[in-house]
C-alpha cells in the first residue's frame, strides 16, 4: 500500500472538519476524493501533503507511520501536490521554479545555471512539454504552469500525486493533455489522489471513489461498479432530478417588468430584445463574450446605448452608474464573486449590510442591520461561526448567499444573477436555485447568464440565446434542450 | 506576449535596468551640451567619490526591496557609525560594526517574529537608533582613526580609493544576487513568502540574512562618510534612507519586491547625482532643483512596465 489513512480527525478548535476518515491508495491506481465543499476534502488533503497533522488517527506511507508538520517532510517523503492556487513563482524562470530550494552549484558556490537549464529541459520532455526552461514561469499559461508543477514531482521522484481540482482552470484540449500525462503517470507505478467535481473525468481516470459528506467518510466504490446517480446521491444525500426547483407553468410570466427594445450595447449592433415577466427566471445563453455581461451591465450600470431603450416598469432606465441601477431597485450578483462582489477582509454582517449604503449620505452613520442580516443569515441558512467572521473564510457557496442577502436586505426589484453557482458545491447549488424561484414567486424577476448549459436549462422558465451582441432565438425552459441552444449560438437565425 | 514568452527570465531581470541607463545617456548628453565642465573626468570623478556611501546603502537596500521588504533605518545607521568612529579609539570600527548588525538583527526579529510591518518596525528602529546615534555624539565633531583619512585620500590609478572599493562592492553584490542561490531566494520571497516557503525555501533565514547585510552595508557606508568628513555627525545620514529608496525604484527594482538587481539601483544614484550636479553648474536654485527632481522621480518610476507578467 502506497498511502493508508486510518480513522483520521482534525478539528480546528471547536470545529471537527474531519472525523474518523480513512483511505488506501495503491500504486499505480487513482483515487478519486469526492465531496462538497466543506466536506473535509481540503482537509483530508492538507493532511496528506504535510500541511498539518491530524488530530488523530494514523497516516502511513509505504507501510511507515508518518507525522508531518510542513508541506517539505510530505515532499521529502514522496507526495506531491499540485494545489488549486500554483505555489509557482512567476517571476522566475520554470528552470529556477524547478530547482527552487535545491539549485545546484558549481566549483565556485554560485548557481550552475546551465546544469539547470539542460536538466530542466530533459525533465520537461519527460511529462511531455516543450518548452523552453528560461522562460518566465508567470508568462505560460495556466495548463502550462499546472505541468511545470508536475513535472517538479517527478524530478523529486515523488510516489504519490494529490491533485486538487486540477481541471478547473482548463480547456478541453489542455485537460486531455493532463489526462494523458496522468495515465502514463499511473502506468509508471505512482499512486494518484484525485480530488474533482466533474463526474465525467473521474470515470475516465480513476479507478476508485471515496466519498465524504460532512466530514465523514460516506462511501467507497470501484469505479466500474458506480455511476453518477449513485456517487452523488452519497455525496449531497439527495439525488441529482431534486436539484432544481420546480418551473411556473406556461403563462404564469406575470407582467413585463423589464423590457429592452431594440438595444444596441456599445460595441455590438444588437439588437437585444427582452422581455422579463414578474414572476419569471430568465437566462442569457451563448458562447463566451458573446455580449451576456454587456447585457447585463448595461441595464445595472446603465452603459450608454447606441440605439433603443430599457424599461423597468413601464418607466425607461437612463441612470449612468451602478448606483443608479442600484437606485432603481435592480441588484447584481456579479461574474467574479471575490473581486466585483466580496469585501474579501469583511465580516459577513458588513459584506451583508453594504446593501443598505447606496444613498445613503456620506457622513450617516453605517447601518448595521443586526436583526435584518441574522434573519437572512437564517432564512438562506448561510453557515458561519458568527457574522463577524471575515467572509473570505466562508465556502464559495455560502459567500454566493451572503450576496444574494446583501439584496434581500435592501429588497431588490429585480435580480440580475451572472454565474449563479461559480465554484459553488452541489448541495449550495440547489439551495440557491430554489432562493431564486422564490424569489421569482414574490414578484423578484431574476435574470441569470450561465456558462453551463444544464444549469440554465434546469432553472430557467426561458432562455434567451445572444450571438454577437443581438438575440438570436429564446427557448421555454421545458422545450430547451443543450443541442438546441449550441445550434442556435454557432449559427444564429430565429427559433 | 510573443516577445516576452521567448525572452528569458535572467534577460529579462538585467533589462529591468535599462530605462533609468537610457535616462543618464540623455541626461549626459545634455548636460554635456550646456556646460564643458560638467562631463569633465575631474568632474565625474569628484561625482562618483561624492556617491560612494549612497551606493553602499543602497547595495542593502537593495536586497531588502527585492524581499519585498523597505529599511528606513539605513540612514540612522549611517549616523551612528559615523558617531561611534569619530570616537578615536581601537575598538571605534568593530564597536560601529556590532551596532550596525545588531541593528539588522533586531528588524529581523521584528518582522519574522513578532509579525512587524518592515515599514513600521525599520521606522521604530530608525528613530532608536537615532537617537543612539544623538547620545554618543550630539554635536557634529571628533576625530577618526588616522588610517580612515589616508584612506580617504588614497588613490590608486588615478581614481580614489573609496571609488575602487565601491566598484568592487557593486561588482560582487551584482554577481552575488544573479548568481547565487541567495539571490534567487531573494527573488522567490519577493514574489510571494508561502510560495518560496511551500517551494523549499528557508525564509526566515534568507530575511534575516538579508537585513543583516542592508544594516552592515549601511554601516560600511556611514564608515566612508566618517573618512571623508574626518569626523561624526549624528544627523549626517538623514537623507540616507529616502535617497537609497528613490535610487532602487528609479533603477527599475521594484518596490513591492521579486524582481530587479543591482545595477539599476546604483545606475540610479548616479543620476540623481549628475542631475543635481548639472543643475548646480545651471545655477538653478535648489528650491527648484528640489521640485525637478521629485517630478523626474515620479516620471521615470512610472515609465516601468508594472502590468508585465509576474514582473
Amino acid at each position: 500500500m502506497l498511502l493508508e489513512a486510518r480513522d483520521v480527525t482534525k478539528s480546528f478548535g471547536p470545529v471537527q472538519a474531519l472525523r474518523g476518515v480513512s483511505l488506501r491508495l495503491k500504486p499505480g491506481s487513482a483515487h478519486a476524493v469526492l465531496g462538497e465543499n466543506g466536506a473535509g476534502k481540503s482537509t483530508l488533503m492538507k493532511i496528506i501533503s504535510g500541511v498539518f497533522p491530524p488530530s488523530s488517527g494514523t497516516l502511513k506511507v509505504g507501510g511507515e507511520e508518518v507525522r508531518w508538520h510542513r508541506a517539505e517532510q510530505a515532499r521529502a517523503a514522496g507526495v506531491s501536490t499540485i494545489f488549486q492556487e500554483f505555489i509557482l513563482l512567476p517571476n522566475l524562470s520554470v528552470a529556477e521554479n524547478l530547482f527552487l530550494g535545491h539549485e545546484p552549484r558549481n566549483a565556485l558556490g554560485l548557481m550552475d545555471r546551465a546544469r539547470m537549464n539542460r536538466e530542466s529541459r530533459r525533465i520537461l520532455e519527460d511529462v511531455g512539454l516543450d518548452l523552453n526552461p528560461e522562460v518566465l514561469t508567470g508568462t505560460l499559461r495556466v495548463a502550462e504552469q499546472q505541468m511545470v508543477e508536475i513535472a517538479k514531482g517527478v524530478k523529486r521522484d515523488a510516489r504519490i500525486f494529490v491533485f486538487d481540482e486540477p481541471t478547473a482552470a482548463l480547456g478541453d484540449r489542455e485537460a486531455q493533455k493532463l489526462f494523458e500525462l496522468i495515465h502514463r503517470l499511473r502506468s509508471d507505478g505512482k499512486g494518484i489522489l484525485y480530488i474533482s467535481h466533474r463526474l465525467p473525468e473521474l470515470f475516465h481516470l480513476c479507478d476508485e471513489v471515496t466519498v465524504l459528506k460532512d466530514g465523514q467518510f460516506a462511501g467507497h466504490f470501484l469505479m466500474k461498479d458506480t455511476n453518477a446517480e449513485q456517487l452523488v446521491t452519497t455525496m449531497v444525500g439527495r439525488s441529482l432530478d431534486q436539484l432544481y426547483p420546480k418551473r411556473r407553468p406556461a403563462g404564469a410570466a406575470g407582467p413585463p417588468a423589464l423590457e429592452l427594445r431594440g438595444v444596441a450595447v456599445k460595441g455590438r449592433a444588437g439588437p437585444v430584445d427582452l422581455t422579463i415577466g414578474r414572476n419569471e427566471i430568465v437566462g442569457l445563453a451563448g458562447l463566451e463574450g458573446q455580449g451576456q455581461i454587456q447585457i447585463t451591465r448595461a441595464i445595472y450600470e446603465g452603459h450608454a446605448l447606441t440605439s433603443g431603450k430599457i424599461l423597468f416598469e413601464g418607466v425607461e432606465l437612463g441612470h449612468s452608474g451602478p448606483a443608479g441601477g442600484i437606485d432603481a431597485g435592480i441588484g447584481l450578483i456579479p461574474e467574479d464573486r471575490k473581486v466585483e462582489g466580496l469585501f474579501l477582509p469583511l465580516s459577513v454582517a458588513r459584506n451583508v449590510s453594504a446593501g443598505l449604503l447606496p444613498g445613503r449620505g456620506l457622513a450617516m452613520p453605517a447601518p448595521t442591520a443586526r436583526r435584518a442580516v441574522a434573519g437572512q443569515v437564517e432564512r438562506l441558512r448561510i453557515r458561519l461561526r458568527n457574522t463577524a467572521q471575515p467572509i473570505r473564510e466562508l465556502s464559495g457557496g455560502n459567500q454566493q448567499k451572503a450576496l444574494l442577502a446583501r439584496w434581500l436586505v435592501r429588497g431588490v426589484k429585480l435580480l440580475i444573477c451572472e454565474e449563479p453557482t461559480r465554484g459553488v458545491d452541489i448541495g449550495a447549488k440547489s439551495e440557491i436555485y430554489a432562493l431564486l424561484r422564490e424569489l421569482a414567486d414574490s414578484g423578484v424577476p431574476v435574470l441569470v447568464t450561465s456558462r453551463e448549459l444544464p444549469e440554465l436549462i434546469g432553472l430557467c422558465d426561458r432562455i434567451v440565446v445572444v450571438r454577437d451582441g443581438a438575440t438570436v432565438a429564446e427557448f421555454r425552459g421545458e422545450e430547451a434542450s443543450e443541442e438546441k441552444i449550441m445550434a442556435a449560438a454557432i449559427e444564429g437565425g430565429k427559433a | 506576449m510573443k516577445l516576452a514568452r521567448a525572452t528569458s527570465a535572467v534577460r529579462l531581470r538585467r533589462l529591468s535596468a535599462l530605462p533609468v541607463i537610457g535616462l543618464i545617456v540623455i541626461l549626459a548628453t545634455i548636460l554635456g551640451l550646456s556646460s564643458p565642465y560638467a562631463l569633465s573626468s575631474q568632474n565625474l570623478v569628484n561625482i562618483l567619490n561624492q556617491q560612494v556611501s549612497l551606493i553602499l546603502v543602497t547595495l542593502g537596500q537593495v536586497i531588502v526591496i527585492l524581499t519585498a521588504g523597505l529599511d528606513l533605518s539605513v540612514g540612522s545607521v549611517v549616523s551612528m557609525t559615523t558617531a561611534i568612529v569619530s570616537h578615536d579609539t581601537p575598538y571605534a570600527v568593530p564597536l560601529a560594526l556590532a551596532a550596525a548588525l545588531s541593528v539588522g538583527l533586531i528588524n529581523a526579529i521584528g518582522i519574522l517574529r513578532l509579525g512587524v510591518h518592515p515599514i513600521l518596525m525599520t521606522l521604530s528602529t530608525m528613530t532608536a537608533v537615532q537617537g543612539v546615534a544623538l547620545f554618543v555624539r550630539p554635536i557634529p565633531g571628533g576625530q577618526v582613526p588616522g588610517w580612515m583619512t589616508s584612506y580617504a585620500s588614497a588613490s590608486f590609478l588615478g581614481l580614489p580609493l573609496p571609488v575602487i572599493c565601491a566598484a568592487a562592492a557593486v561588482v560582487f553584490a551584482s554577481v552575488f544576487i544573479a548568481r547565487s542561490r541567495f539571490g534567487l531566494h531573494l527573488l522567490a520571497i519577493g514574489a510571494s513568502p508561502e510560495s518560496a516557503l511551500l517551494g523549499g525555501v528557508n525564509t526566515g533565514r534568507i530575511i534575516l540574512f538579508a537585513y543583516l547585510s542592508s544594516s552592515f552595508l549601511a554601516c560600511l557606508g556611514g564608515l566612508n562618510l566618517a573618512a571623508r568628513l574626518a569626523s561624526g555627525d549624528p544627523l549626517v545620514g538623514t537623507s540616507f534612507a529616502i535617497d537609497s529608496i528613490a535610487a532602487t525604484a528609479l533603477g527599475g527594482t521594484q518596490l513591492s519586491g521579486g524582481l530587479g538587481g543591482v545595477a539599476g539601483p546604483v545606475t540610479g544614484v548616479l543620476f540623481l547625482a549628475l542631475l543635481g550636479n548639472g543643475l548646480n553648474l545651471l545655477n538653478i536654485s535648489t528650491y527648484y532643483q528640489m521640485i525637478i527632481k521629485g517630478a523626474l522621480l515620479i516620471l521615470a518610476v512610472s515609465a516601468h512596465r508594472r502590468s508585465q507578467p509576474g514582473l
